[in-house]
């Protein structure tokens, strides 16, 4: 194929958080970049709640920052208030969540577009351009061809989507946009396999029409916090987040109407994440539950929309009032859009590599939704890394690929390729097995020096991590220090203690930065934990994380049953253990097993197969 | 990661079948097998274990680490990796008698740092390092079929009947207080974790395992052969009863005091009850040097049996120092036997002997076998009406272990939430005590507390 006929490096499809990461990434590591989208004006748009973190959420913020991405930055620039989670429950799970204006949000990533130089093109891709087992661009709705060597696709929940309002239908994507209507059967036409997956929305409503005195004000940190190591932290308490509950006569509007909502009588069939059900299915699967927390997030300065977290609903516009008027404050509530459920295709995830290349066929990434997973965040660390991976193929260097010991990002990496996805992925702490070692507080010394080495990591951002690296050092060298007759660092393994009740035993301990102090003291207050927990994962995963070689033609090897190669051909299983979880029989594992060890597993004549 | 490198642990197990033959073999595999046995064997020439050749024997005394108590006389088979069944090191402890010893020996090898090999696993490993077939590898392995990994990798024989309920609640309430730790901490605005309420539950499990706990000396024996010891002054009749009960000559007996010198041991079943009988040396004072040594260990082997047969001779009749004897064993399942009982010279003073033992004492006579099945029987119906024995108490060194690691997991819990450690330690080693339970009911601790999560709490937005 003709070398120079190209009009982009890297084209990315799609302009959500998975597209922006991805592109930024490309830009910046030199890349002539494209982001096709079917909207312009809807860049990093936030359809459901206008909030970024959380827990296992906060920390996959932290780690993209870390690695020099945008999505912290532009929190931290664009955020209305910040609330500290889990402040209690110990320094590994303490998570910041912004609520974020979404307009400006918006328009932060707009800029950044423009900045980066990165072209922006309006049009809908209705396939992928291939040839030889490579992806070579896109073709557009109108019959036009953007070629580009690398393709990254995240195209979010747009795939053949459609909305869902009571006994409405709609072909949409979420409110008011068009629906992405052809790609995904050029994917399954590629023998790539698809899913359905369904989530939802909760109503919006006016400003103007809630009794906010009637509501229970939630109030921000209460210290000055930033969720970029780059960001000057400051102080976010401002007056833009509610609470109420629901009540009995809410729950029986909803019984009432439940023969009208379309996730119980049989019409939405794809499937429903558990952690993010509607309020109709709370209602009747917790029948007991007498009421049901909700918040009230003002969504932006410039609108009047207000987001109310915990009522995700599928019911009939009309059945949304009756139940609001049930709520005190919202008597004469006025809703700006109706909550909905949305239905929409994805990929099955194990058919991706670790770089987040699509198996099989060559320059083709894929990123955020369309990969199974469900939040701004978890969309957002993928575009990074599939944008970096397809500049590292393009210019042959070494690909960025993160594991479950260094990275949340590695825990929902290694998830996606290697388990079968079964509801929409989200992150969660209880997830990941390093959890008490992946800390937001520790994400720049965790993968800074990785961020660095691909190129992403400016200079300015590398210059304050080394001197933290540094200051780091010493504060360690100092824990050193004994106090009768015990080091510091060991003396701080008590719950109690504190690192500032040994300001005056060891004084240059004082002048040390807060941030290191705090980093050196749970690094000393936690170490045995740490250790046991690696211990703990070791053990567990020592059999399972034997790896099984990429490009293997199973149906070549002899003694494997029928169903084995079938799965191993469909899942690809990168270890033992998840050619165990995708349903491979023990059995065959260990036949597995016993090849690897006998090297009779090579790479089979045919190669690689699409 | 290295494929070669991954069965990093050493295992351990009792390769022979459960209550047959004078001989029980443990089995270690792995890469400390040398290290974990010579820490366990002294060896009889006084060499250290590890130098010894490959395929070679020795004889040696397991020796009880704390104590440095020996627990048996064996005999150890040294194999070295590539040239053994798994083709890792292999030591193979040939222990005395039926499987008590042998847990014995298998408990000490556990707290050395082996673990307990799951079902097919010494197979498996075989066939791993290319030792044997896959036929031969498939054959065993199609009984440890499952899909599950703990399953394929951790789980071992499930345990049955209300043990098993047991665990499996057990199981499900720690379950359960994970799911509230870490779902509180996935889901703050929703679930809120109430650390009394938590500290109640842990209490409540500490008990319950630790009263099970107490239960596995009598699970051990029931499953794998009560202990019954016979002992007595010299030449009372025990070599005599001794062969009565298993119904052949198997003890030498003569007139000559002192002519049992090692505790012998014999598996025999009473009525439906496995039974170890171990015969000893007579009691008494002597300054021979072997014999010396019988005694002491007929008064080890008695204090540790589970039922102690005091043998008095009715043609000697009571004397000071049975009576020291039988006060100091009462109340231990300890019955007088008064035997030879057919020469009817009647010397024990029945009265005397009720005010000791009360009704715990017995007539026979190993020459006629008069009462000596009426003897079985009683014995067997000290255990009788406890119903499936591995059903109430764990039956094996194994189970004990995981049971042991759970409750040590539990206390740990305790521990850190009375020093006001933070949730995420807490769940830490819940996860453990989780994980130690599961390797018996053969689940996967991660899966089922999101799984928990999501039944039990309405969490989401």
């Amino acid at each position: 194929m003709a070398g120079n006929a190209f009009d982009f490096d890297v084209l990315v499809v799609g302009s959500g958080h998975a597209g922006c990461e991805a592109a930024f990434a490309a830009a910046r590591l030199g890349m002539k970049t494209a982001m096709v989208t079917m909207d312009a004006r809807n860049i990093a748009g936030m359809p459901c709640n206008p909030s970024i973190g959380g827990p296992g959420k906060a920390q996959i913020v932290a780690e993209i920052d870390a690695l020099g991405g945008e999505i912290a930055l532009a929190t931290d620039k664009t955020a209305i208030e910040m609330r500290l989670l889990n402040a209690s429950k110990g320094p590994a799970v303490q998570s910041l969540r912004a609520q974020v204006d979404k307009h400006a949000y918006s328009a932060y990533m707009r800029n950044k577009i423009n900045e980066l130089g990165i072209t922006l093109v309006e049009g809908m891709v209705t396939e992928v351009m291939v040839r030889h087992g490579r992806a070579y661009g896109v073709a557009l709705g109108d019959g036009s061809v953007i070629r580009s060597r690398t393709v990254v696709l995240c195209t979010g929940v747009y795939l053949e989507s459609r909305i869902f309002i009571g006994s409405e239908v709609i072909e949409s994507g979420p409110i008011g946009e068009p629906s992405a209507k052809g790609l995904s059967a050029c994917l399954a036409d590629l023998g790539f396999q698809l899913g359905r997956f369904k989530t939802g929305t909760s109503p919006r409503i006016l400003k103007s029409s809630i009794d906010w005195d009637r509501l229970v004000r939630e109030k921000g940190v209460d210290k000055p916090v930033a969720l970029s190591f780059m960001s000057v932290p400051k102080l976010w308490d401002k007056d833009v987040c509610y609470s109420t509950y629901t009540n009995e006569r809410t729950h029986e509007v909803i019984r009432e109407n439940i023969d009208r909502a379309p996730l119980f009588d049989g019409t939405i069939k794809g499937v429903g994440p558990r952690y993010c059900p509607s309020i109709e299915d709370k209602v009747m699967r917790f029948p007991d539950r007498k009421r049901h927390q909700l918040y009230f997030e003002i969504e932006s300065e410039e609108s009047d929309d207000v987001y109310i977290l915990g009522l995700s609903t599928s019911l009939p516009e009309d059945v949304q009032y009756q139940m609001l008027y049930t709520i005190p404050g919202l008597s004469r509530a006025k809703i700006t859009r109706p909550g909905y459920a949305i239905e929409y295709d994805y990929m099955v995830p194990s058919q991706i590599s670790t770089t987040f290349e699509v198996q099989g066929l060559e320059g083709l990434f894929t990123a955020g939704q369309i990969n199974g997973t469900s939040g701004y965040e978890e969309a957002a660390a993928q575009g990074l890394l599939a944008g970096v991976n397809a500049v590292m193929k393009l210019k042959e260097e070494e690909p960025l690929i993160l594991g479950r010991k260094e990275a949340y990002i590695g825990v929902l990496l290694d998830d996606l390729v290697s388990t079968v996805i079964e509801e929409p992925y989200r992150m969660l702490t209880s997830r990941a097995e390093h959890r008490l070692f992946l800390r937001h507080s520790n994400a720049d010394m965790r993968l800074t020096p990785a961020g660095r080495r691909v190129g992403l990591v400016s200079d300015e951002r590398w210059q304050a991590f080394c001197r933290k690296a540094e200051l780091m050092d010493k504060g360690r060298t100092l824990l050193e220090h004994t106090v009768s007759g015990k080091a510091v660092k060991d003396l701080l393994r008590s719950p109690d203690k504190r690192i500032e009740d040994f300001f005056d035993a060891v004084p240059e301990l004082g002048i040390l930065p807060d941030e290191v102090l705090s980093e050196i003291e749970i690094e000393a207050k936690y170490a045995g934990f740490i250790e046991r927990q690696d211990r703990e994962a070791r053990r567990l995963r020592r059999h399972l994380d034997k790896k099984l070689p990429e490009g293997v033609d199973w149906r070549r090897v002899r003694s494997l049953s029928r169903e084995t190669i079938d799965k191993l051909v469909r899942y690809r299983p990168r270890t033992i253990g998840k050619a165990l979880s995708v349903g491979v029989s023990p059995s065959d594992a260990l036949v597995i097993l016993a090849m690897l060890r006998g090297g009779k597993l090579g790479r089979g004549p045919a190669g690689r197969k699409a | 990661m290295d494929v070669n490198h991954g069965l990093m642990d050493t295992i351990a197990a009792i390769a022979t079948p459960v209550g047959t033959g004078g001989i029980a073999i443990v089995r270690l595999s792995g890469p400390d097998a040398f290290a974990i046995a010579g820490r366990m064997i002294k060896l009889r020439k006084g060499t250290a274990l590890e130098e010894m050749k490959s395929w070679s024997m020795a004889l040696g005394d397991v020796l009880e680490q704390a104590s440095g108590r020996l627990i048996d006389e064996c005999i150890v088979l040294v194999m070295k990796a590539c040239r053994s069944y798994t083709g890792e090191h292999v030591v193979e402890i040939q222990c005395h008698g039926g499987t008590v010893v042998a847990e014995k020996v298998l408990s000490l090898a556990f707290k050395l740092g082996a673990r307990p090999a799951g079902p097919g696993e010494f197979t498996k490993r075989a066939f791993i390092n290319g030792r044997i077939t896959l036929d031969e590898a498939e054959a065993v392995l199609d009984i440890v079929t499952s899909s599950s990994e703990a399953a394929l990798f951790q789980a071992g024989r499930r345990l049955k009947g209300e043990l098993g309920a047991m665990v499996s609640r057990w199981e499900g309430q720690i379950v359960d207080l994970l799911a509230l730790l870490q779902g509180a901490i996935d889901f703050p605005e929703t679930i809120e974790a109430e650390r009394s309420e938590i500290q109640g539950m842990l209490e409540g499990l500490k008990n319950d395992i630790t009263a099970v706990l107490e239960r596995a000396p009598l699970g051990l024996a029931l499953s794998q052969g009560v202990e019954v010891c016979l002992v007595g002054r010299p030449n009372v009749g025990k070599s005599s009863l001794f062969n009565a009960l298993l119904s052949r000559d198997r003890a030498i007996v003569t007139d000559v005091p002192g002519t049992t010198r090692d505790v012998l041991r014999e598996t025999t079943e009473w009525y439906g009850l496995p039974v170890v009988l171990l015969d000893t040396a007579g009691l008494r004072e002597t300054g021979e040097v072997v014999e010396a040594l019988g005694v002491e260990r007929a008064q080890t082997a008695a204090t540790e049996s589970n039922v102690i047969l005091y043998v008095l001779d009715d043609t000697q009749g009571i004397c000071a120092e049975d009576v020291k004897w039988l006060d100091k064993w009462q109340g231990r399942n300890c019955l007088a036997v008064v035997t030879k009982t057919d020469l009817n010279k009647s010397q024990v003073d029945i009265e005397q002997l009720e005010q000791i033992c009360g009704d715990s004492w017995v007539y026979v006579s190993g020459a006629t076998r008069f009462g000596v099945e009426d003897l079985k029987k009683k014995v067997q119906s000290m255990f009788a009406g406890v119903g499936d024995p591995e059903a109430l108490a764990p039956g094996s060194a194994r189970q004990v272990d995981c049971l042991e690691r759970a409750l040590d997991e539990i206390e740990a819990a305790i521990e850190y939430l009375n020093q006001g450690w933070t949730d995420d330690v807490i769940a830490l080693a819940l996860e453990a005590a989780a994980g130690a339970l599961m390797e018996l009911t053969g689940k996967q601790v991660s899966g089922e507390t999101l799984d928990r999560i999501f039944s039990r709490f309405c969490v989401g937005k």
